[in-house]
């Protein structure tokens, strides 16, 4: 019964394959070439426009950024979740402004008219980084999915300007900084950044160990001189941010390993090592994009 | 559900070649319910290469997970922190293989009912995985200590109490440096003051400090305004007035302190 079923069943899958074949050869095509013109012909991806929201270029370009010195993130909204918007970046960058000034007049006590200076310098960064950033942002509404790749690299120097702190060394607020000061305001300021930077730097790696703690537990006295070494071998670096956690990992691992084993006993060392070596490709491209190192005592 | 060739055939370009590939579709089975098939035998899905999957996965289940709708794997994290903290046990008491096999037996056990605890019965945006991962270590740590106070001898066990307080100081001592250096960035501290906010936040430490993201804007409006203020002078008062009110958080998925990274590796048996 079942083989006559079975039978039946490849009688019927004939009768409409073989009409089918048939169709196929009378058409003139060929399976073979069918698949060779698709492959052979570039395939055109239609310029479908891409609908982006308002505050995506601003997410491109201020995400995931951190200003120098550890102020205030860069990317940034208002706490209140006000929209990404322009106008709230601006307002965060000039929180980033005022901080820095706070900074100097708790330092070096500018005068009136130095301030006034430094703060239209500061004000002319931040027009600066928003004008230059108005073509792109035009751009970037209009393009489609082609020229989104386009986008990504053109936005990567000002991405780098942020995340580097656009009040930095090549701005104007630092031009006019360097101008201004009386080399008496000067040395005072260089020393309380160095202090303020040696505190953030120290906190750092405290942080850093407890995370590497997670993997090598130490007893406390271990603790301590690991945390001692690494503070007394290593210096802090020129700028904080996103690489933090990397920057410390990465001059620790220059750090004479001998030392290493003075403190932590076979295993925890094995283990440290590790994850010194884990870290150094990430940690090496983390510095070199933004070119952090260490800051220099001038 | 399409099978590979008829998916193929309706890509296809050419008539000839369309009717070849339907053809071959229904010798070898058009319309055959892979749906069916697979609700059937879930197994037969997972084997089966198909993009389109109809039955998910046998899921992995996570304790806890049927309460928090968190990415978070409860069951993994948890079994990391164990395992970190036995470690911890055993880098400071120097354990005998049968303490480490009877410590391990009794904190699996313990850390079933400590995962279920730790997980927030109503998800909320802010039970977010720092959150979570705050509330695991500090139940799994709590499970070790007390499976601990049977394991060990009064000697192992006064040492193990002693290390943990050093520890945990030490823990409070890395949120608290992050806080104020974070402070110092926005309204610039001088040396006492930074030395005196360390203290004063020490000795008003909030757990719930943990789960603020210090690495990116820091919340500092979740710091105690007073003791903040104890500290600062008339002019950084007003200062700091105005940074709260102006205060800007990152765009960027903030990172929380006790989640950065995580390097909790297994205790191997044979370790000495």
């Amino acid at each position: 019964m079942t083989y006559h079923a079975n039978k039946g069943r490849t009688l019927v899958r004939l009768i409409v394959l073989v009409p089918l074949l048939l169709a196929s050869a009378v058409s003139g095509q060929d399976l073979l070439d069918d698949v060779k013109v698709d492959a052979s012909r570039p395939r055109v991806i239609p310029a479908t426009p891409l609908m982006v929201r308002s505050d995506t270029f601003d997410r491109l370009v201020f995400g995931a950024t951190y200003s120098n010195g550890a102020v205030p993130v860069a990317a940034a909204s208002s706490a209140a979740g006000n929209p990404l918007t322009p106008t709230n970046l601006r307002a965060t960058f000039r929180a980033q402004l005022k901080a820095r000034l706070r900074q100097l007049e708790a330092s070096c006590h500018p005068t009136p008219d130095q301030r006034g200076k430094l703060e239209l310098a500061g004000t002319g960064d931040i027009d600066r980084l928003f004008n230059d950033l108005e073509p792109l942002r035009e751009k970037f509404k209009q393009s489609n999915v082609n020229e989104l790749n386009e986008l990504v690299i053109a936005v990567k120097p000002y991405q780098k300007r942020i995340r580097t702190g656009i009040f930095g060394p090549d701005s104007m607020f630092a031009k006019v900084l360097r101008s201004s000061l009386t080399s008496e305001q000067n040395s005072l300021l260089k020393q309380s950044d160095r202090e303020r930077r040696e505190f953030k730097y120290e906190s750092n790696v405290y942080w850093v160990v407890s995370k590497i703690e997670e993997a090598v537990p130490m007893k406390d006295e271990q603790r301590q001189q690991l945390i001692k070494l690494m503070l007394k071998e290593t210096r802090p670096p020129n700028m904080f941010g996103t690489a933090d956690y990397y920057y410390v990992l990465l001059h620790t691992s220059s750090i004479d390993h001998k030392k290493f084993a003075a403190i932590l006993d076979a295993q925890q060392l094995e283990r440290f090592q590790q994850i010194l070596r884990d870290s150094q490709a990430a940690a090496q491209s983390m510095c070199q994009r933004d070119g952090i190192e260490p800051a220099s005592d001038e | 559900m399409k099978t590979p060739i008829l998916r193929f055939a309706s890509k296809s370009s050419g008539y000839g070649a369309k009717c070849i590939l339907i053809a071959l579709g229904i010798f070898f089975g058009v319309g055959r319910d892979n749906d069916a098939d697979d609700k059937a035998d879930p197994e037969k899905a997972i084997r089966r290469p198909s993009v389109n999957r109809a039955v998910p996965l046998p899921a992995q289940k996570a304790i806890g997970t049927s309460r928090v709708s968190s990415s978070i794997d409860l069951r993994r994290t948890s079994q990391q922190l164990l395992n970190s903290e036995l470690a911890f046990v055993h880098q400071i008491c120097r354990l005998t293989g049968e303490q480490k096999s009877n410590i391990r037996a009794k904190c699996q056990a313990a850390l079933l009912i400590s995962v279920q605890n730790a997980a927030p019965s109503t998800p909320t945006p802010r039970s977010t995985s720092q959150t979570i991962h705050q509330n695991l270590r500090r139940s799994v740590r709590s499970a070790v200590a007390e499976v601990l106070q049977e394991a060990l001898s009064s000697d192992q066990l006064a040492h193990f109490q002693d290390e943990a307080v050093k520890r945990r100081n030490y823990e409070k001592t890395v949120i608290v440096r992050a806080l104020v250096a974070s402070v110092d960035a926005n309204i610039s501290l001088n040396r006492e003051q930074r030395n005196q906010l360390t203290s004063e936040l020490f000795d008003n430490y909030d757990d719930g400090w943990e789960s603020l993201p210090v690495m990116g804007r820091i919340t500092i409006s979740g710091l105690p305004r007073n003791v903040i203020e104890s500290v600062l002078t008339e002019r950084q008062k007003s200062d700091w007035n105005e940074s709260q009110a102006s205060q800007t958080r990152s765009v960027a998925e903030p990172i929380p302190l006790t989640d950065f990274r995580f390097f909790g590796e297994p205790w191997k048996e044979n370790e000495p």
